[in-house]
């Protein structure tokens, strides 16, 4: 099977908005020295053209079947000029497809998955998206394309740096990163980049589908800090100041089965803060509950004070939704200042509520198959348009070996891959989509866990 | 719309056909040739005396049928050829390219005639009405109808996609164009289309029945159409491993052989093939590239993606006759006209001409 892979034409799709600098890119790919012969499909309304002779002018035709599912859109032009250019002698070893500015990548991804003769001659290589790093935000939050083209790529180019400052280019870098957390991204001027960061990338390779950065699989919560106290029966303070911006913020007490907090704390946590919340006045009193998630009522200057009753001594867990320090918040016992046993600070949710996300998954445990299977077949089928990309590997239960899955939309890929062996088993997988719940997709996963 | 399934029951063909008398047939090669080049198109002329192939690279090839003599050969697209095709009686070899350009030859003395444009970057196809000497040809969303002096004749409305083929009627001048959301049928001399056929899908290929009753389609998302001329109804057949690229009808009417899978699927439109299960041709081991009913009778040839070629008496309830291989994935079978031959062309540049006897 990987003799006749060995042999496919990688394709690499090039996708951003007008301007963003993809016809400078093409050049650039086509007179770098890399020893490849490159054909290039081009839209039809291509900025400028490309001086080739293996540049193809296309004009990007979007086929629906006529069963109305979504994996099944593709591109008819580029099954009738590619099926074409593939039967030729003179072979091309690399191919360009470029799409115009406000093209959703998904069809063109799906070209190469859903056609059989597409499929035995050509594989995906990557999604290439450059980023207009000065105009983009005229479009990022209004756009779809602009979405969908993000959340797609395997590699994104920020491109046009010298005309944003670093810290625009931060801002944008965590903007993005919040949509797509799988692509890797680089910042460019004039789309100068290293070839091998653009050409095979083997983006679509199940081999590769697990090179997800780690720290981008570590989930979101919805509170920013957590303190353990080991409380005795007895009353104690919390202590807030007014910072001038905040009116109110979710705080959550929990009693903790073990110290320091386990999963299961955790997860009792995330729960607690997704229900109600209840209004707590100054001067209130407050009990651990697992059900019961207070907002205090915060001053926007001078000080605000909230009592604990602890009736039970025991480890307790605070969970506030902001940091400590933004409120200069203090605890005290008897008059007497303490400070929590272990503190943690926690990768808060996006403020904006994002409507492309990425959502990780990074949990230890054996999967049952059967389990996983209903799960994932319910989750493409009733999701599958909003998910633009997955991949991941997994821990099945009875199996020695490592699963690795990838998906476009409602596209699945899946096989055994290699042992686990001494590597720690465990289960990676990352969602990109649109409106993805975080917590429906981890609850619903852990599930599965056999 | 109705559905069917095209599954597996070689049993109705044996209910259906008194099995007549065994003969055996056999194929044998007359001559071949190599032009080195995927063969794109491949087209016998209609008065039987020559066999013109195009390679995709863009060079026109023109043979004496008889002997396999070269006739022509010429670099006709530079940029590559899209289809050959013969007027009604052989005067006339018409070429579409990926150039953009059409051009028109006297088969006589192989002269060009005339080089015109299809409208377009990409010429998709050309084809002679089989009543007159014109010819229509498809380029991108554009169709235009031409004379055998290579004027234009009419340019017909654009159409919202790319014009994917065309098949012209049996019976008179009229025609059909499929593109993405359905096809088109219309009256050569008219600008306004008889009458269209919507349709929220991909058609790769169309064919028109000789007798006028149907326009089938192959399509992208493994189907084959049916589709009633008279009232515009239309049938749905699933059930396809893949695409179906490859038609042919016999020409009284009566049987479509479809590719689309490692099997010859034959329909049976006599009265209808609605309700109704098709012969399943087995003896390929890959998928059918190819296929091709003898201009009157019932013996088919298929090929497939290793370069078999089997011929099929689809009379007699889809007999297996004989079969032959060639170097690479068939690409084109071409019938001589008195049913006796036929010609086959290979994605690796093979061509070869076998006799039936």
């Amino acid at each position: 099977m990987n003799a006749t892979a060995d042999k496919l034409v990688p394709v690499t799709v090039l996708t951003g908005f007008l301007g963003s600098g993809k016809t400078t890119l093409l050049n650039r790919i086509l007179t770098e020295n890399h020893g490849k012969r490159i054909a290039v499909i081009e839209n039809e309304f291509g900025e400028i053209g490309v001086d080739q002779e293996l540049v193809i002018g296309a004009e990007e035709e979007i086929f629906e079947m006529n069963n109305g599912c979504i994996c099944c859109t593709v591109r008819g032009d580029l099954i009738r000029i590619l099926g074409n250019l593939m039967k030729r002698k003179d072979k091309f070893d690399y191919i360009m497809v470029e799409t115009t500015g406000m093209a959703d990548p998904g069809p063109v991804v799906q070209t190469f998955f859903v056609d059989d003769e597409m499929q035995a001659k050509m594989k995906l290589d990557a999604i290439v998206t450059l980023v207009d790093a000065k105009h983009v935000w005229e479009h990022i939050e209004t756009s779809d394309e602009v979405k969908q083209q993000i959340a797609f790529a395997d590699v994104l180019l920020l491109n046009k740096t010298d005309l944003v400052s670093e810290a625009d280019l931060d801002k944008l870098e965590a903007r993005i990163h919040s949509m797509n957390a799988n692509a890797k991204v680089y910042r460019t001027k004039d789309a100068v980049i290293e070839m091998d960061k653009v050409l095979d990338i083997e983006g679509f390779d199940l081999d590769r589908a697990l090179e997800i950065d780690p720290k981008f699989l570590e989930p979101e919560y919805p509170f920013e800090w957590s303190g353990v106290f080991e409380f005795a029966a007895g009353e104690y303070e919390i202590v807030l100041e007014g910072n001038e911006t905040d009116d109110a913020m979710d705080v959550g007490l929990i009693r903790l089965a073990e110290n320091p907090i386990s999963e299961n704390d955790l997860m009792k946590a995330v729960l607690l803060f997704s229900g109600e919340e209840h209004e707590t006045q100054d001067g209130s009193t407050i009990e651990p509950h697992d059900d019961f998630l207070n907002q205090f009522v915060l001053p926007l200057t001078g000080e605000c004070r909230f009592k604990i009753n602890i009736s039970e001594p025991g480890n307790y867990a605070l969970f506030m939704e902001h940091k400590p320090e933004e409120f200069n918040a203090k605890f005290f016992k008897n008059g007497a200042e303490i400070v929590a046993d272990v503190q943690r600070d926690y990768k808060p949710d996006h403020e904006h509520d994002d409507e492309v996300s990425s959502v990780g998954i990074d949990i230890e445990g054996q999967l049952d198959s059967e389990k996983l299977n209903k799960w994932l077949g319910n989750i493409l089928q009733t999701k599958g348009t909003d998910i633009f990309r997955m991949k991941g590997i997994l821990d099945i239960k009875g199996s020695e070996d490592r699963f690795v899955f990838q998906g476009v939309h409602m596209l699945f890929d899946g096989r055994p891959d290699k042992p686990w062996g001494n590597s720690k088993r465990k289960n990676s997988l990352i969602f990109i989509g649109r409106n993805l719940d975080r917590n429906e997709l981890t609850e619903g996963f852990r599930r599965c866990l056999a | 719309m109705s559905n069917f399934s095209a599954s597996d029951i070689l049993g109705f063909a044996k209910s259906r056909f008194a099995a007549p008398k065994p003969k055996e047939k056999k194929i044998s090669l007359l001559w071949e040739s190599d032009i080195d080049d995927h063969v794109i198109s491949l087209s016998y002329s209609p008065d039987d005396k020559s066999v013109a192939a195009a390679g995709i690279g863009g060079n026109l090839y023109v043979y004496d049928a008889a002997t396999g003599q070269s006739q022509l050969e010429t670099d006709a697209h530079n940029f590559g050829i899209s289809m050959v095709s013969w007027n009604r009686d052989g005067r006339f070899l018409t070429t579409a390219g990926q150039d953009g350009k059409i051009r028109l030859f006297d088969a006589g003395n192989f002269l060009e005639i005339e080089t015109m444009f299809g409208g377009s970057t990409w010429v998709e196809c050309v084809r002679w009405s089989p009543h007159s000497d014109t010819f229509a040809s498809t380029s991108g969303k554009k169709i235009r109808l031409w004379s055998s002096t290579g004027e234009l004749i009419r340019e017909y409305p654009e159409q919202n996609s790319t014009v994917v083929d065309l098949a012209w009627s049996p019976n008179s001048e009229k025609f059909v164009t499929a593109c993405y959301g359905g096809i088109t049928q219309w009256r050569a001399e008219n600008k306004i289309p008889v009458h269209r056929y919507e349709w929220k899908g991909s058609t790769l290929v169309i064919s028109w029945s000789p007798n006028g009753r149907y326009i089938a389609t192959g399509d992208q998302d493994s189907t084959v159409h049916f589709w009633i001329t008279k009232n515009g109804k239309d049938l749905q057949m699933y059930g396809y491993p893949t695409k179906v690229k490859e038609l042919s009808w016999d020409s009284t009417s009566r049987f479509l052989a479809t590719g689309g899978g490692g099997h010859v699927t034959v329909w049976n439109c006599e009265p209808s093939p609605e309700g109704t299960t098709p012969m399943q041709l087995k003896g390929h081991e890959n998928f059918i590239t190819s296929l091709a009913f003898q201009p009157k009778g019932f013996m088919l040839v298929s090929g497939d993606k290793n370069g078999k070629v089997i011929l099929w008496d689809i009379a007699a309830e889809g007999r297996f006759e004989a079969s032959t291989e060639m170097r690479g994935e068939i690409t084109n079978i071409s019938w001589s006209n008195d049913n006796r031959r036929f010609a086959v062309g290979d994605s690796t540049g093979q061509i070869r001409l076998f006799s039936v006897d």
